[in-house]
């Protein structure tokens, strides 16, 4: 018994710390959704530049991964300014479909200059200060600190974002005209700046998220694609255009994503042998597409969403 | 014969509560007029007779049958047309297919349902436009085109929301002949919202008037007019008591 | 009857345009007897594939107005019952080709009812989410063959005509010309049809739709199904044609995308888009993987330039290449 509860609070906190990640994932998808109705199928493929950008930044310069965080953050800012200038502006005038075929075609145009210029072999980064040390947290309760440094520092980013929108008078005229466009063009909100704004956000909040992961998620180009849905379930979960609600989604994901070892955990404990095997690891994304299926079907606002 | 009955008809949205205690009846055949100043609660009431909405509570019957919580397609079946006020047509369909789309619902062939729309654009003056696109056209042109697709799903009783809205007088004169047609000829009991008075009071035999969601006056037009408390619903409280001596 | 000459009824085209079709359709139809590779083969059957796909795709894509970037998941349900059941019960290609097509509308329906409370990009997900959750299921299901696929057997001496299994690709061709023409003259029906104006008017207003009648909700199902039909079917032959089929392969959301992609780069919402589409696409893939994949390390490229295309598109033409020719000739004219 006592092995089965150590077993489960270690799958519980990797989830938590997992779901931190995802949160802030999702909070870049689910700014750009509030202030402009744009979904982003891109979405990924920033966080797959934000791993390579701390990928290659502890590897060129021989760093620790953590300096890449900053680096992540300064080519996702860079990189959600290119392309909302580049692309989303005129994608904005045309109809819904429209858009979302921009999107995607950004999605594929990124992928593959990665594939080109990185290659397909999937890259993993073993070095760092954080590697290969755990944290204990309890008898028997081991975590690696890598992936607690990712979550503790995703909540700080979400803190700092949190800040940013509350605190800053950029942030609430963002808050604004997410709120209300109109309104906030009244005001004299200007509202491509907030467009532009909410890009690099959004750019920079993923791209960190990526470099966040570089320790425990190995880096190849085509990883985006599995981010993007897995954020988009997270904000249909939160609610569409919800700050606190992709925080509290991202931790539910992160659980939902953890139920196999849990279930494992379960398993092995009361010895039901017929039970054991991948099945549940097997299925454990897709558990989160059926969950964007059902949220959307049976609750679209999600929990704290106002913009369905 | 009653056509509509609509019993204690009440409908809240939320904090607002735009229909209170509505109850009438149409006769097969009439010209009614539904008026009332600006959110006495109308369109709401035009909403839920169409299906739009399902009343908070009360009951409508049409054709008797309790149709209360039908969707507007089921009473667009069973007999139920509608005008819309704002048309945004993207395009798509021109003015021919527009219509079209209305009588398929009364038949499969393509060939019926082209003959029926164009009929019926020739009775409204529409011939010739008939690969036009609706958003080119004048708005006089755009809500006859409208009535048209109503009236191809051949309706027994037809709900006109604001017709005359945005119209210059002789359009008005040509939109009255057209609903003295559809009621005349077509034999189509109809229901008209709105604020043309001219229009109201020249075609309607019975008028309803709406107030802050009550039903605060039923009768004949002339005689409506002169009702206190519909003068009161429209011009306020002082008016009434500074030109009305002995009212109350 | 009536049917019949809805189908053939191309009297909204101007003439100069049924002149090209005319054309277009002998030169498919003489196609296999001019001098051609192999390559130039294989690629012409993709485009036959892609046209179907896409014809099928723009009933709710386009003319429904609902992005569908799920198709895949139908084509694989097309595939495996055809390669299932002629590995395990020897049934022939003929027969279970409408089973195929038969289980994936009942699926269409099954998922088609709570998809279709949904709009707009959340459908678009949504579709993505179902396709990538039946892929995972085929992946993991042994009975089928799982990750690893199923290997066709060869049925008895070529041509095969049953089973579907040729040594010459022009009878390949030819089959699939047959799916692309009736495909073609149905869709034409359809866009003529009850089903089609509905779907036409829910596209442009779907509130004034239901007003009018149309139980918006079910006309999209069931344009839905159509769509799954004509994939499912092309999903079939596809599994006679490449003796070799896996999920990564028919129920990728790559080939949804694609599927979806040439609908709209040639013009959704169109008789002749999806066709138009499939047409440039198809080749340049092909050549341009060819050539450029020829020379190491730039294998990428074609999909950069594909998904340079696509954002051209979405920015500046969503209606794509036929909306392009269609707003052209009504500025001329006016």
């Amino acid at each position: 018994m006592e092995d089965l509860f150590i077993q489960i609070t270690k799958a519980v906190v990797a989830g938590l710390m997992m779901g931190l990640v995802f949160g802030l994932v999702a909070l870049g998808l689910t700014i750009i959704f509030g202030v402009m109705d744009i979904v982003n199928f891109a979405h990924g493929e920033f966080l797959m530049i934000g791993m390579y950008a701390g990928l290659l930044t502890a590897t060129t310069f021989h760093v620790d991964p953590l300096v890449g965080l900053p680096v992540a953050a300064g080519v996702g800012i860079f990189l959600g300014l290119a392309c909302y200038h580049g692309l989303v502006r005129f994608l904005l005038k045309g109809p819904m479909v429209a858009q979302l075929f921009g999107t995607f075609g950004l999605m594929l145009f990124l992928r593959n200059v990665a594939l080109m210029i990185m290659g397909a072999e999937p890259r993993s980064l073993h070095q760092g200060i954080l590697v290969g040390k755990s944290f204990i947290l309890g008898p028997g309760i081991v975590i690696e600190l890598t992936k607690l440094a990712a979550g503790v520092l995703s909540l700080a980013a979400f803190a700092g974002t949190w800040w940013l929108l509350n605190r800053t008078k950029i942030g609430k005229a963002l808050t604004a005209t997410a709120l209300d466009g109109q309104a906030a063009r009244y005001m004299g909100i200007p509202t491509e700046k907030m467009n532009a704004f909410a890009w690099a956000l959004g750019g920079a909040t993923v791209s960190v998220a990526g470099a966040l992961m570089v320790n425990f998620w190995p880096v190849d180009p085509n990883v985006g694609l599995l981010f993007t849905m897995i954020a988009f379930a997270t904000v249909a979960l939160g609610g569409f255009g919800s700050v606190p609600g992709a925080a509290l989604a991202g931790l539910i994901v992160g659980m939902m994503i953890n139920i196999a070892p849990m279930w494992d955990a379960c398993v092995n404990c009361l010895g039901i042998e017929s039970l054991k095997g991948g099945g549940m690891h097997q299925f454990k994304y897709s558990f989160v597409y059926l969950a964007y299926f059902l949220i959307m079907v049976f609750r679209p606002r999600g929990l704290f969403g106002w913009k369905y | 014969m009653a056509l509509l009955k609509v019993k204690s008809l009440d409908m809240t949205f939320g904090g607002l509560h735009a229909n209170r205690d509505i109850s009438f009846e149409v006769a097969d055949g009439e010209l009614l007029g539904l008026i009332g100043p600006n959110g006495a609660g109308k369109s709401t009431l035009f909403n839920c007779m169409a299906g739009l909405h399902a009343p908070t509570s009360g009951e409508i019957y049409f054709r008797d049958r309790n149709v209360t919580c039908l969707k507007p397609y089921q009473m667009a079946r069973l007999g139920l047309a509608r005008t819309f006020q704002v048309y945004v047509a993207t395009g798509d369909l021109n003015v021919l297919e527009n219509v079209m789309v209305g009588s398929f619902l009364r038949t499969r062939s393509r060939v019926k349902a082209k003959a029926k729309a164009e009929g019926l654009l020739e009775k409204m003056g529409l011939a010739g436009l008939e690969r036009a696109r609706v958003a080119n056209l004048p708005v006089a042109a755009q809500k006859r085109v409208v009535m048209a697709t109503a009236l191809a799903t051949d309706p027994v009783l037809l709900l006109l929301d604001e017709v005359a809205a945005g119209l210059n007088p002789s359009e008005i004169e040509q939109m009255m002949e057209v609903i003295r047609w559809v009621h005349g000829d077509l034999r189509i009991t109809v229901i008209l919202i709105e604020h043309v008075m001219e229009l109201v009071m020249n075609l309607s035999r019975r008028v309803l008037v709406l107030d802050s969601g009550r039903l605060i006056a039923e009768g004949e037009p002339k005689q409506i007019v002169r009702r206190p408390e519909v003068i009161k619903a429209y011009l306020g409280e002082r008016y009434v008591s500074e030109h009305f001596v002995g009212a109350s | 009857m009536e049917v019949l000459k809805t189908a053939f009824d191309f009297s909204d085209f101007p003439r100069i345009d049924i002149w090209v079709a005319s054309a277009v359709a002998v030169a498919l139809l003489v196609f296999p007897t001019l001098p051609h590779s192999s390559f130039a083969m294989a690629t012409m059957i993709q485009f036959l594939m892609f046209s179907v796909y896409g014809m099928g795709w723009n009933t709710i894509g386009g003319y429904g107005g609902q992005v569908d970037l799920g198709k895949a998941q139908y084509v694989g349900i097309g595939a495996y019952t055809t390669a299932v059941m002629m590995i395990r019960w020897d049934v022939p290609f003929w027969f279970s080709l409408p089973i195929g097509m038969g289980l994936a509308v009942g699926w269409s329906f099954i998922i088609g009812y709570p998809l279709f409370r949904l709009r707009g990009h959340y459908f678009a997900i949504a579709t993505i989410a179902t396709s990538l959750v039946l892929k995972d299921v085929f992946e993991s299901w042994s009975f089928i063959g799982g990750a690893r696929g199923l290997k066709i057997p060869l049925k008895g001496e070529m041509p095969n005509f049953l089973y579907v299994q040729f040594r010459e690709d022009y009878y390949y061709y030819y089959i699939m010309l047959g799916f692309f023409f009736i495909g073609l003259f149905y869709i034409n029906w359809f866009r003529h049809s009850r089903m089609g104006f509905q779907l036409r008017s829910i596209k442009d207003n779907e509130e004034v739709a239901r007003s009018l009648g149309i139980d918006s909700h079910w006309a999209k199902i069931k344009a839905y199904a159509v769509a799954t039909a004509f994939v499912a079917a092309v999903g079939s032959f596809h599994a006679c044609y490449n003796f070799n089929i896996e999920p990564e392969d028919v129920m990728s959301l790559d080939l949804s995308v694609l599927i979806a992609l040439m609908a709209m780069l040639g013009g959704a919402g169109s008789l002749f888009g999806p066709i138009i589409g499939a047409a440039i696409l198809v080749p340049m893939k092909n050549y341009l993987g060819a050539w450029f994949g020829a020379r190491a390390g730039l294998a990428g490229l074609d999909l950069i330039i594909y998904a340079t295309i696509i954002m051209l598109i979405a920015a500046f033409e969503p209606r794509g290449i036929w909306g392009l020719i269609t707003r052209l000739r009504e500025r001329r004219s006016n």
